[in-house]
């Protein structure tokens, strides 16, 4: 098992002749990922390293029985994509792209939940399950199979803390780019369940970040339905404090939500392990391990 | 972005919330008042809260005081920001000051209505000490304003229902203000009711999201570049980077390739007793000529002796950032010193083009942990 994608999954691209979207399509077709289709409008019956382009996303699906979509889009055109698939059908949808607008991702946060859609990011590396299939950029030699799953809205200290697992004998089962954005398309909270029901995990690692209450859902989810032993990070404690919400983000965070004293103790309260920094999160899971 | 109460009253008469008459004045400028109804009030213009008690509003009975204040006033520095604009506004005499704010609710995933009949400065007092004075409602993004959130929102704060249809039309243009400005925040404070009983929009504050200021909003963008004051920021900018300064002073310096990484170095070093005076993002993807400058923008500032690059590839290259960091090495002054780690993407390509470094400042390391140690080592820290 694993959750989201696996070596079943059949994907789209989107925005596939572009430079990027070349470049990491041949970066998952090495790492063994089903890309079935690409979609680029005006494009449609070019190729991409063997993979047939089409102009609309539908016309992909239906051609191959696409259940999966990543987007190398850019942000700008990221709201249209991301509805053309959703409106398509695909069940799976992944976000890329820093800097979507927020109220955007908004429409995008309900649209898909409307429509039974999982959306994943944006500002997100995608998913990986190592040995199986990825979708995504994440650097994917630094990832091995095992059993220890990652829900990250930071790329960066997750690759930092995979490698540092794969070193020392630590696979994993599946990592998400939960992404870095105020609203993002799937949230911790949505993710634990399926983590909790995934026979392969046996160990959820949480990186987090100051800001929002994902942190603080997640672990009331934890609470009531997790038993798997979860460790979390919280990145952020000596950032300079947000200081633009004006008296309105004062009244609404009056009760320290946001802040990673606030969400470390919510998450202790939930039973969760507490790492001070992604070497702490690894010495964690030794111990867990043994 | 923070708008400054100028650029804010103006997104809210785009959508005909009324707003007291008043003029922007220039330092400089001869300002014609011709059109000001006195009593007025003259406010400095800062990108900052407690202007008020710093001395920064303040009444004027006629054109001849109002002209003697405003050249006062832009004389002044608040918090650290010199005053560039006065606003002289007619003073609203009010029988009530209201709070009314449309937020974006991150965690319940809507716009929210705070409100509250009790508004003013003293607001947050209000809010900790009478949190049942301060109302919210959720506003469905698909559904947007209806009356029947004005009826609840007044019936719960006990007003007359004498300005519903007043403050119905102000609570729709708002959101107006909120949805079509793509805000993250739209607070008026105070929304005065004023002898006459008509409601008016007499202080606002508005931040916009600056994702889509860059997409949809060119002529916010404009103005964003026209104020921001630290050259670095603008420099950094112009790189596509995101530098933000952290303390006035300070020996270190912190770059990065994502926000995540970036915070969790500064923990890292902050744990030693090493604390950032600034930060830079590079985003993803970046260039070697571009890191380049990046690091000529950190490097640049007086006192910076060591940067800490702390760089994990997936979409950026290692060989792009170590091409980087060896021309920037070459133009360091004598003691400026670089700890860099390098991980990901194109590694082994990264750290043969680091061979050829010729000047004995840059330190490799393979951890978080060993570049703090570097650190506490060279600054004689803990």
């Amino acid at each position: 098992m694993s959750i989201l994608v696996d070596e079943n999954t059949r994907l789209i691209v989107q925005g596939i002749t572009g430079r990027e979207g070349q470049f990491h399509t041949e970066q998952m077709l090495a790492y063994g990922t089903n890309v079935v289709a690409g979609v680029t409008p005006g494009r449609g019956g070019q190729s991409v390293h063997g993979v047939p382009v089409y102009n609309t996303v539908r016309e992909a699906a239906e051609q191959h029985h696409a259940d999966a979509t990543v987007l190398f889009v850019p942000a700008k055109y990221t709201f249209d994509g991301a509805t053309e698939a959703i409106d398509a059908g695909l069940p799976l949808v992944i976000t890329i792209a820093e800097h979507v607008p927020v109220l955007e991702m908004l429409q995008l946060y309900h649209l898909a939940r409307s429509r039974g859609v999982r959306l994943i990011g944006p500002n997100s590396f995608g998913v990986i399950s190592p040995g199986k299939s990825k979708a995504g950029f994440m650097a994917h030699h630094i990832f091995s199979p095992g059993n220890v799953a990652f829900l990250s809205r930071s790329a960066t200290n997750c690759y930092e803390t995979v490698l540092m697992c794969s070193q020392v004998g630590i696979g994993q089962s599946t990592a998400v780019g939960v992404g870095g954005d105020m609203i993002p398309g799937s949230t911790f909270a949505d993710l634990l369940p399926l983590l909790q029901d995934d026979p392969q995990t046996e160990v959820i690692v949480l990186i987090g970040e100051i800001g929002g209450d994902e942190e603080e859902r997640a672990a009331d989810c934890i609470a009531r339905y997790v038993t798997k032993p979860v460790v979390a990070m919280i990145a952020g404690r000596n950032a300079p404090p947000e200081r633009t919400m004006g008296h309105a983000g004062a009244i609404v965070a009056a009760d320290g939500t946001g802040s990673a004293a606030n969400k470390e103790a919510a998450l202790q309260a939930a039973g969760v392990h507490i790492a001070e920094t992604t070497e702490h999160i690894v010495e964690i899971l030794k111990k867990i391990k043994r | 972005m923070l708008l400054m109460e100028y650029l804010a009253r103006d997104l809210l008469a785009e959508k005909n919330i009324p707003i007291p008459r008043g003029r922007v004045v220039s330092p400089g400028e001869t300002p014609d008042l011709s059109d000001v109804r006195f009593p007025a009030v003259v406010k400095a213009q800062v990108p900052t809260g407690g202007r008020g008690k710093a001395g920064g509003i303040l009444p004027v009975m006629n054109a001849k005081e109002a002209k003697a204040v405003i050249q006062n006033i832009l004389g002044m520095t608040i918090k650290g920001f010199p005053v560039e604009r006065a606003l002289v506004v007619e003073k609203i005499n009010g029988k009530r000051e209201l709070y009314l704010a449309i937020l974006l609710d991150r965690g319940r995933k809507c716009p929210t209505v705070i409100f509250s009949a009790s508004g003013g400065v003293e607001i947050e007092e209000i809010a900790r000490t009478k949190p049942d004075s301060v109302i919210r409602a959720e506003i469905e993004p698909t559904v947007g304003v209806r009356e029947y959130h004005t009826r609840y929102l007044l019936d719960r704060a006990g007003l007359e229902e004498t300005c519903f249809f007043q403050f119905h039309e102000i609570l729709e243009n708002l959101y107006r203000v909120f949805w079509d400005r793509d805000c993250l925040l739209a607070e008026i404070n105070p929304l005065m009711i004023d002898e006459e009983g008509n409601l008016i929009a007499v202080d606002a504050k508005i931040n916009v999201d600056d994702s889509a200021m860059t997409i949809h909003h060119s002529d916010l963008l404009e103005l964003r570049d026209s104020l921001e004051r630290d050259e670095r920021v603008l420099e950094a900018r112009k790189n596509k980077f995101l530098f933000i300064p952290v303390a006035a002073e300070g020996r270190i310096t912190i770059m990065s390739n994502g926000s995540g990484m970036l915070m969790a170095s500064m923990d890292a070093l902050q744990q030693r007793g090493l604390p950032a005076r600034s930060v830079l993002d590079l985003g993803g993807g970046a260039t070697a000529d571009r890191i380049a400058k990046g690091i000529g923008i950190l490097m640049e500032q007086p006192g910076v002796e060591g940067l800490f690059a702390n760089i994990f590839g997936g979409i950026t290259r290692c060989d792009e950032i170590a091409a980087g960091v060896k021309t920037a090495a070459e133009s360091l002054r004598d003691g400026q010193f670089i700890v860099l780690r390098l991980e990901g993407t194109n590694k082994p390509q990264g750290r043969e083009i680091l061979q050829s470094v010729s000047r004995n400042n840059v330190v490799l390391v393979e951890k978080l942990s060993e570049a703090a140690g570097v650190f506490a080592e060279r600054m004689g820290a803990v």
